[in-house]
């Protein structure tokens, strides 16, 4: 925890999007040849988040697990109005594995922190970004909180606002924690933003594998691509539709509450 | 191959132990077996995701020929376990948290007991919080997950878990991990469970565990309020009324429907037009509502670009009152074809 | 060689937030229906969420309090409002092209300061005022005179048609200082604020297109200015306004453009959708044609508009920092910024009268907003120079000697 009376400091990793048409290739794999790389929505709604903390005198710094693109990913979220960037480079080894991805952002937040809190979006575009964040969370053994929509400095605490199935909360909790954004509005940036973004602001580049745990991979898992499945649309009466629906547990049993 | 794919894991060694739950057994030998769902208790029972999970569990578990047990974390157990008991489960334990118990709390929970039951397939449904537990309680034992899952499958002759993810109807991957050897926690889509079977003479052994809060100490509750009543962009059902209804009759028929399976009730633009129904707030369109429920009803819908384009997610659409023919039968999953009030009477027959 | 024509990577994020915040968090307070009300009351909440995104002060430096860009984030800025709404279009131009740029571009460091920053940094709004009862298209003949008065100036006369007139913080005022001269050397500008003591605002036009924007008479009654708020030298008013009206018609051929794309785009839908004789519109040749008609025309004029705005990007910086301006790069800035203000302003009369037609008796109506883009763009051929007065302007260099 910083001294007292020091600027709090957040830490707020970022995802990318493909902007426009990603087409399959024959082969299954994502053809992303020509398509824009910018800020995630959730990305967009995290910085939102943050931003409650930065008006509160809150320095923000964003980091970004580039897979190409990753720069103006980075230069988006600036933006958006964080404080500095780090662009984690040459983490290609990390493709697909969230572990992997949150062991780096943990190195990132050891050697740039402390920070008081790690706020971030709860979804990618592929959803895998949760479990990035909440592995981070687990290796950090930090709280971890998903859902969460408004956040202030509290004492030596935060206090948050988080949706859970049971309702909406208002909790203090712990510095630092790992907040995952929860249904809240993106945060849009401005045009000083979009300039000083691209014009004032440097990023810091960081190797990935100077971070990365080099961790023996087996052979105990592989991951295959398989090719899409034709959709089908099956043709039913009243009856085997209100069966399906059950079966997949979209409607109530009969009588009960679904 | 793009990035964030909700998968991890691919490590030969598992983290040391830290502080093992109290009242625990452990599993004797070094063998990894068993399935072991994450259970979601609800006021008044469990979700339906849960039962599903089990059921599957149990499909997989018979297959392998290993015992199904469900671990149940949260506020209000004895519903929750009374509903378990009617489903093909072996054991289930129970650990008492508050319902607004963050998730490491949740995942540290589910940490030990894996830990001590040592179960080579952990089961959860995805949400958001299903997700982030399955990733934090697996990186605290430094072994495989991968969220998002549409399909779990065993190949029993290698006794390897095949576990098919898709992304955003972009890309398809499956993930093949051997079993018995390390856990590896998987989190399902929801709407995608086969039918939970209910069996009446299950004979469910249950415990209550206490396990170590953990982190829950520092965490202070300043306020609470209910859940809010579903929106059109908020539910997680929606029934849809489209301009092939022809009458005011129909077009109640659709409300009817609406209120039986418990879902908000939208109207497309295109029946609004047509002076069949009155713009109550409720229109579903580009420039109007947009929705992103896991199930979304249509009822004369053809499927014009201005209400497809207001659908976001992946919702399992089914199409009553249409034709195969119509773009509409382009994005569902289920078609009742011919016309609306024949359609709409079936369904609500069957319910 | 290619001939690279892109948006930097700055460029395209001003694009897309642009797009993204006009549509989703301006355009849903719009009213669906303009007609009712009086057809000058501004939505200034939604203006001021705009000024707050940083765009009113777009082409300002950073240490003015601008967002540091230039004319084809102008452009860009221009593009996204309009095809939201030309109405918002139309105070973002009277602001930013035509209201804001001459002071920063003539005005001294103490203007500068004084009036420009607040207006960049969001809190202030412009507009410019030359067209007179007596002087429209000959704004050269323009009747409001300034008399000095010590080290005052004392302004009379009566402007008209001033977009954002009603609600404006700072004005610039063009007045005849020396009838013997004529436009050239014999009109000066002037800053003035909101609530001088004798400057009033009179009528407030009530229109059929861009009813959301606000046009009105201002007058001006022994209205005392310091001489510290004459904008550049006493009789080179009418070089500042010329020089405005230039950017201002390349800012209006942009927004001519959003609102032409925009129209494109719900054709493009409307004829996917719309069922006639068992088939979608866009089924039908005479249909399709209508719609690569209007692609064709957006095509061509998108090249021309960025083209433009580049080269009065480059005549605005030397402007601005005081250096020589050929005469040549003059030349072609005027007549880019004519051409692009014919082509595009005309192109989206056509695309109008398509749209309507696709349409059919729909496009009559408010809800779909087909009749909104066909009033509202019936003023672009008419203001900042009507397309009769830009043609002249191109056929006279066309025809002068030595040509
Ligand atoms: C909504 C709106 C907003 C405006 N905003 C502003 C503003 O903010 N500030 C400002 O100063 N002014 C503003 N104007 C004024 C606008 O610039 C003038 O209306 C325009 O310059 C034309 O002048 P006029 O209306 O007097 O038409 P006129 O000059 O009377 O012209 C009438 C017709 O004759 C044609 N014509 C005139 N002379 C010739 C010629 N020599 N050869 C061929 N044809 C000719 C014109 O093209 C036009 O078709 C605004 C006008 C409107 C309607």
């Amino acid at each position: 925890m910083p001294p007292s009376g020091a600027r709090l400091r957040v830490l707020v990793p970022v995802t990318g999007a493909f902007h426009g048409k990603v087409r399959l290739k024959r082969n299954g794999l994502v053809d992303t040849e020509g398509v824009e790389r910018i800020l995630s929505r959730e990305s967009a709604q995290a910085l939102a988040l943050a931003k409650q903390l930065a008006a509160e005198g809150a320095e923000l710094v964003v980091v970004h697990v580039d897979k190409g693109g990753g720069e103006e990913v980075l230069r988006e979220a600036l933006a958006h109005g964080a404080d500095q960037g780090v662009l984690v480079e040459g983490a290609e080894k990390s493709e697909s594995d969230a572990s992997t991805r949150a062991t780096t952002i943990a190195e990132v937040y050891k050697q740039m922190g402390p920070f008081d809190a790690v706020i971030g979006p709860a979804r990618s575009e592929f959803a895998g970004f949760t479990g990035t964040l909440a592995a981070l969370a687990g290796q950090l053994e930090l709280p971890c909180l998903v859902g969460v929509s408004r956040v202030a400095v509290d004492g030596v605490g935060l206090r948050i606002a988080y949706q859970s199935l049971f309702g909406d909360y208002d909790l203090r909790v712990p510095r630092p924690s790992v907040l995952l954004v929860g249904d809240l509005e993106p945060s849009h940036p401005t045009a000083w933003g979009i300039h000083d973004a691209h014009r004032v602001k440097g990023i810091l580049r960081v190797k990935a594998d100077n971070y990365t745990v080099q961790k023996a991979l087996t052979k105990r898992q592989r991951i295959e691509n398989v090719p899409q499945e034709s959709r089908s649309l099956e043709s039913v009466d009243g009856a085997t539709l209100v069966r399906r629906l059950r079966s997949r547990s979209l409607i109530a049993e009969k009588g009960g509450s679904p | 191959m793009s990035d964030d794919l909700g998968l991890a894991g691919l490590y030969a060694t598992m983290a040391d132990a830290p502080r093992p739950a109290a009242n625990l057994e452990d599993v004797r030998g070094n063998d990894w077996r068993n399935i072991l769902v994450l259970g979601r208790a609800t006021k008044t029972g469990v979700y339906p995701e849960t039962l599903a999970l089990v059921s599957r569990a149990r499909f997989l578990a018979d297959e392998l020929g290993c015992r199904v047990e469900v671990l149940l974390i949260g506020s209000s157990l004895d519903a929750a376990t009374a509903e378990l008991k009617r489903y093909p489960i072996d054991t289930v334990y129970r650990v008492a948290a508050p319902d607004y118990a963050p998730i490491d709390h949740t995942a540290r929970i589910l940490e030990q007991v894996v830990r001590k039951r040592k179960p080579e397939l952990v089961l959860v449904f995805q949400s958001r919080t299903g997700d982030a537990v399955t990733a934090y309680a697996a990186n605290r034992l430094g072994v495989g997950f991968a969220t998002g899952a549409s399909k779990v499958e065993m190949d029993t002759s290698e006794r390897k878990a095949v576990v098919t993810h898709e992304s955003g109807g972009q890309a398809r991957f499956q993930v093949v991990s051997a079993l018995q050897v390390l856990p590896q926690f998987v989190s399902v889509q929801r709407g995608l469970f086969r039918a939970p079977l209910e069996t009446p003479d299950a004979t469910v052994r249950v415990h209550d565990l206490s396990v170590e809060a953990g982190r829950l100490a520092p965490i202070e509750v300043l306020g609470h309020k209910p859940a809010p009543t579903p929106t059109l962009e908020t539910a997680d059902r929606v029934v849809v009324a489209g301009a092939r209804i022809q009458s005011a009759a129909e077009l109640d028929l659709a409300r009817q429907l609406a209120q039986r399976l418990d879902a908000v009730f939208g109207v497309t633009v295109g029946i609004v037009e047509r002076g069949l129904a009155k713009d109550e707030g409720n229109v579903v369109g580009v420039h109007d509502h947009h929705v992103a429920p896991r199930l979304l009803v249509t009822v004369g819908v053809r499927g014009a670009l201005d209400f497809l384009e207001a659908i976001e997610g992946n919702p399992l659409v089914c199409a009553i009152g249409c034709e195969a023919t119509d773009p509409i039968a382009k994005r569902a999953a289920y078609l009742v074809a011919g016309e609306v009030p024949a359609g709409v009477a079936s369904v609500l027959k069957g319910l | 060689m290619a001939f690279e024509f892109a948006f930097t990577p700055e460029q395209r994020l001003l694009k897309r937030s642009a797009r993204q915040f006009m549509r989703s968090q301006i355009e849903p307070g719009l009213p669906d229906d303009d007609w009712s009300g009086h057809g000058g009351d501004s939505p200034l909440e939604l203006v001021k969420r705009m000024q707050h995104q940083g765009w009113f002060g777009i082409g300002i430096p950073r240490a003015l309090g601008g967002a540091g860009m230039g004319e084809v984030e102008y452009c860009i800025l221009m593009e996204e409002i309009s095809a939201v709404d030309s109405s918002l279009g139309t105070i973002f131009g009277a602001h930013s092209g035509i209201g804001l740029m001459p002071i920063y571009l003539f005005g001294n460091d103490d203007q500068r300061e004084r009036f420009v920053r607040p207006i960049a940094e969001g809190r202030h709004l412009a507009a410019f005022a030359l067209t007179e009862p007596t002087a429209g298209s000959d704004a050269a003949s323009i009747k409001t005179k300034a008399v000095r008065d010590g080290d005052d100036w004392l302004i009379s006369g009566t402007k008209i048609w001033c977009s954002n007139g009603n609600f404006a913080d700072t004005v610039v005022v063009f007045a005849v200082t020396d009838e013997t001269l004529g436009a050239h050397g014999g009109v000066t500008a002037f800053i003035v604020s909101k609530g001088t003591p004798g400057f009033t605002v009179g009528t407030i036009e009530d229109k059929m297109g861009i009813r959301q924007s606000n046009t009105a008479e201002l007058i001006f009654d022994n209205c005392r200015v310091p001489k510290q708020n004459v904008l550049g030298k006493v009789g080179e008013g009418f070089i500042a306004a010329l020089t405005a009206l230039d950017g201002g018609r390349v800012g209006l051929a942009a927004a001519c453009l959003g609102a032409c794309k925009r129209l494109l785009d719900d054709c493009v839908r409307r004829a996917k959708d719309r069922e006639r004789y068992g088939k979608p519109l866009g089924k039908n040749q005479s249909i399709q044609w209508m719609l690569a008609d209007m692609a064709t025309d957006i095509h061509l004029a998108e090249y021309a508009v960025y083209h433009a705005a580049t080269l009065t990007n480059e005549y605005y910086e030397k402007i601005a920092h005081g250096e020589p301006v050929p005469r040549a790069l003059r030349e072609k800035v005027s007549r880019a910024a004519a051409a692009v203000k014919i082509h595009c302003s005309e192109m989206t009369g056509r695309a109008g009268e398509r749209a309507i037609q696709i349409f059919g008796g729909d496009g009559l109506k408010m809800k779909y907003r087909i009749d909104r883009s066909f009033r509202d763009q019936v003023i672009t051929e008419i203001y900042e120079g009507t397309n009769e007065v830009q043609r002249l302007i191109i056929a006279r260099e066309l025809l002068q000697e030595g040509a």
